[in-house]
């Protein structure tokens, strides 16, 4: 309970990456912690604790049925229910997060798991252990990634 | 990334507040599978367990035993039994696998790619369980009914009465099988394409990469 609690901020960037209202975001955060719970003993200790958790929650949000009406994040939300965090940002930069999270809410799950770990600063090695694929795949995928971003971000 | 981390900081819970949310259901499409599976199964012993035992029991006393006499005879009642009891058998057997799959996925933290190559498995597994059950018990049912409505006062013969003992639940099998396919992909198969569209986008990694 602990080891969650002190890591719970990773349960609940996946939730604002893939939820679009707090009913949603409330819903898969409980999921994420139930399955935690469940696949505790699974938990060995031969990766580390935030690569355990990571692969988790991004399973739960994956797997997660619930349609979405519009391609929205949280995150997003956030910026503009909270305008007074807003100001003390410059405004550039944060015109340019908001951006960029827009952009990430246009790719489908598995890019966004991807972009939202390689944002965390986890290495391509930790990526390629929590998705399942060759590091070199990781690199291939963040390329394209990139490109699709851009792409977006050039149109807007 | 300041800004990230004072949303994330405002969405912090307390340790009890996470003791509580481990401790309500889950609301999620599989635990929800999951639970359908097991009213099934329950549904399913029960009426195997009680199919077999009557059959046994109106096999070994045809005089005292002889629940469907209305429609059936002691020995037809005794065939219906055992017909009814396997099939539910063998359709208990699609639910246990079903259900073990599912299982095997709700205690683990595969890698993201293993985790859905399992749960397509398992919703697979699930969707079959319930086309084939469907596909299984309906013409059984039907069949047993038109028999005891059709030869209720009369012994079977090969007419055309008699052959539609054998055409009416080919066809409602028929009908059971594709209409539950159609159904149930209503149900989850747009779902299931984007997750094996996410699947095999990781699985061809190996081959280009």
């Amino acid at each position: 309970m602990h080891l969650v609690n002190e890591s719970q901020n990773i349960i609940h960037k996946v939730c604002r990456m893939y939820c679009e209202n707090e009913e949603h975001q409330k819903d898969l955060f409980q999921e994420i912690l139930l399955q935690l719970w469940r696949s505790f003993p699974s938990f060995r200790g031969d990766a580390k604790f935030s690569t355990w958790m990571y692969r988790v929650a991004l399973n739960v949000a994956i797997q997660d049925v619930r349609k979405q009406k519009k391609r929205k994040l949280l995150f997003l939300d956030s910026y503009e229910i909270k305008p007074d965090t807003l100001v003390s940002m410059p405004y550039k930069e944060d015109d340019r997060l908001k951006s960029l999270y827009k952009a990430i809410s246009m790719l489908d799950k598995v890019e966004r798991a991807i972009m939202m770990l390689h944002l965390d600063g986890i290495q391509n090695k930790e990526i390629a252990d929590i998705i399942g694929i060759s590091q070199n795949y990781v690199r291939v995928k963040m390329t394209r990634i990139r490109k699709k971003l851009s792409e977006i971000l050039t149109t807007e | 990334m300041m800004m990230e981390q004072e949303i994330l900081n405002r969405d912090r819970v307390d340790i009890p507040q996470i003791a509580n949310a481990i401790h309500h259901k889950s609301t999620s499409e599989i635990a929800q599978i999951q639970k359908a599976l097991k009213s099934k199964f329950a549904m399913g012993g029960i009426t195997c367990l009680v199919s077999f035992t009557l059959g046994v029991l109106s096999w070994l006393f045809p005089e005292e035993v002889s629940p469907l006499d209305f429609a059936f005879s002691a020995i037809e009642s005794t065939i219906l039994f055992f017909v009814l009891g396997t099939s539910l058998a063998i359709m208990l057997g699609f639910n246990f696998r079903a259900f073990q799959r599912i299982n095997r996925i709700r205690h683990s933290a595969h890698d993201l790619k293993t985790n859905l190559r399992l749960f397509i498995d398992s919703m697979e597994s699930a969707i079959s369980f319930n086309i084939y059950s469907d596909t299984l018990m309906t013409p059984v049912i039907v069949g047993w009914i038109y028999y005891g409505y059709v030869f209720r006062n009369d012994v079977l013969r090969w007419d055309i009465w008699g052959l539609m003992l054998i055409v009416l639940p080919i066809l409602v099998g028929l009908f059971s099988y594709f209409f539950q396919r159609y159904t149930q992909y209503l149900k989850f198969g747009k779902y299931l394409d984007v997750l094996k569209g996410y699947w095999e986008d990781l699985e061809n990694s190996h081959s280009k990469v």
